[in-house]
């Protein structure tokens, strides 16, 4: 009687660890998911804050009229320490933005510029020259 | 013997769905926020294209300024379009009839000049002018909002015509087209 006990208390105690070990491995798995996510989405923010702030740099100048200057800074890194790299596109009226394997694009408003395409961290001047939008760093 | 049985069983049972059902409402919870985000990015990406959208037409010539001369309509021939005449705020009527003319043909084109080109991105434009009682439609481009529609955004931008300085209205709807159930 008191043998069969003991063994009644162990399975127990084996499958009661076996679930318990079972749910933390889901737990583990979910929190490990979400964990890519989040870090996914804030460099996507990240990313897509610095493309836009250059979009509305120029499309600024643009829309100002010819004279206008504008002067913004491009950060070293996307806001989790991801190197990235900055495209003004004049032909497809894109400042693109690319980290890893993705890439965020924010429209232009015009084609005709002149100057850097690829910028680098530091601070960057935008002047309307008759129309023609200059980008130097 | 038989209450550890009952222990085991039935508070082990309770404890496990109350986690099951702990994991499936935190896993709800995130999906919400998650496509809350996307949706409040999406909301704000629109605004701030509308938004440029409309001020460039209100307040730039185009570049050519004489594009509304030109035989191509195209985004290789046309570096930025513009509906003033030498000034901001003051709408050339033949720039308008110039676009009026060319809406049916040209959707996307404008919508690359206008630097709609979000995903599915689709947009209404429509000016029109006071005559001393209502505005009258100068021209109406695009498409209208369908049933799909999610943030409507509405820019208004008041001007006035080169031809006599009366208010020219220009009224730009920018939206994203839902494509199954999801919209962000």
């Amino acid at each position: 009687m008191k043998h069969a006990k003991h063994g009644q208390v162990s399975t127990e105690i084996i499958i009661l660890l076996v679930v318990i070990m079972g749910l933390f491995l889901i737990l583990l798995t979910v929190s490990e998911k979400r964990d890519d996510q989040l870090a996914g989405i804030k460099k996507y923010l990240s990313a897509k804050d610095i493309a836009d702030d250059v979009a509305w740099n120029i499309n600024s100048a643009l829309i100002s009229g010819f004279g206008a200057r504008r002067s913004f800074a491009i950060p070293a890194k996307l806001s989790d320490g991801t190197a990235f790299n900055v495209t003004v596109d004049g032909p497809s009226r894109s400042v693109l933005v690319e980290w890893g394997s993705r890439m965020y694009v924010a429209p232009l408003l015009t084609s005709n510029m002149t100057g850097n395409t690829t910028l680098a961290q530091g601070l960057v001047n935008v002047t309307n020259i008759l129309g023609v939008i200059k980008v130097e760093e | 013997m038989r209450n550890r049985a009952q222990v085991f069983s039935v508070d082990f049972i309770i404890a496990l769905m109350v986690f099951v059902v702990l994991l499936i409402a935190s896993e709800w919870v995130w999906s919400a926020a998650t496509e809350n985000i996307y949706f409040t990015e999406g909301r704000n990406d629109l605004e701030l294209l509308s938004r440029n959208a409309a001020s460039l037409l209100v307040q730039s010539t185009g570049n050519p300024s004489y594009w509304n001369n030109l035989s191509d309509f195209n985004s290789t021939a046309i570096y930025s379009l513009g509906l003033c005449k030498n000034r901001p705020w003051l709408i050339d009527e033949a720039k308008v009839a110039r676009l009026n003319s060319l809406n049916n043909t040209n959707y996307t084109t404008f919508k690359t000049l206008l630097g709609i080109r979000g995903p599915s991105y689709e947009f209404h434009l429509n000016i029109s002018k006071f005559d001393g009682v209502k505005f009258n439609n100068l021209a109406l481009i695009g498409k209208w909002p369908n049933a799909t529609a999610e943030n409507v955004v509405r820019i208004e931008r008041m001007a006035v015509s080169s031809s006599d300085r009366n208010w020219t209205k220009v009224i730009l709807l920018v939206w994203k087209e839902c494509v199954g159930a999801t919209c962000y």
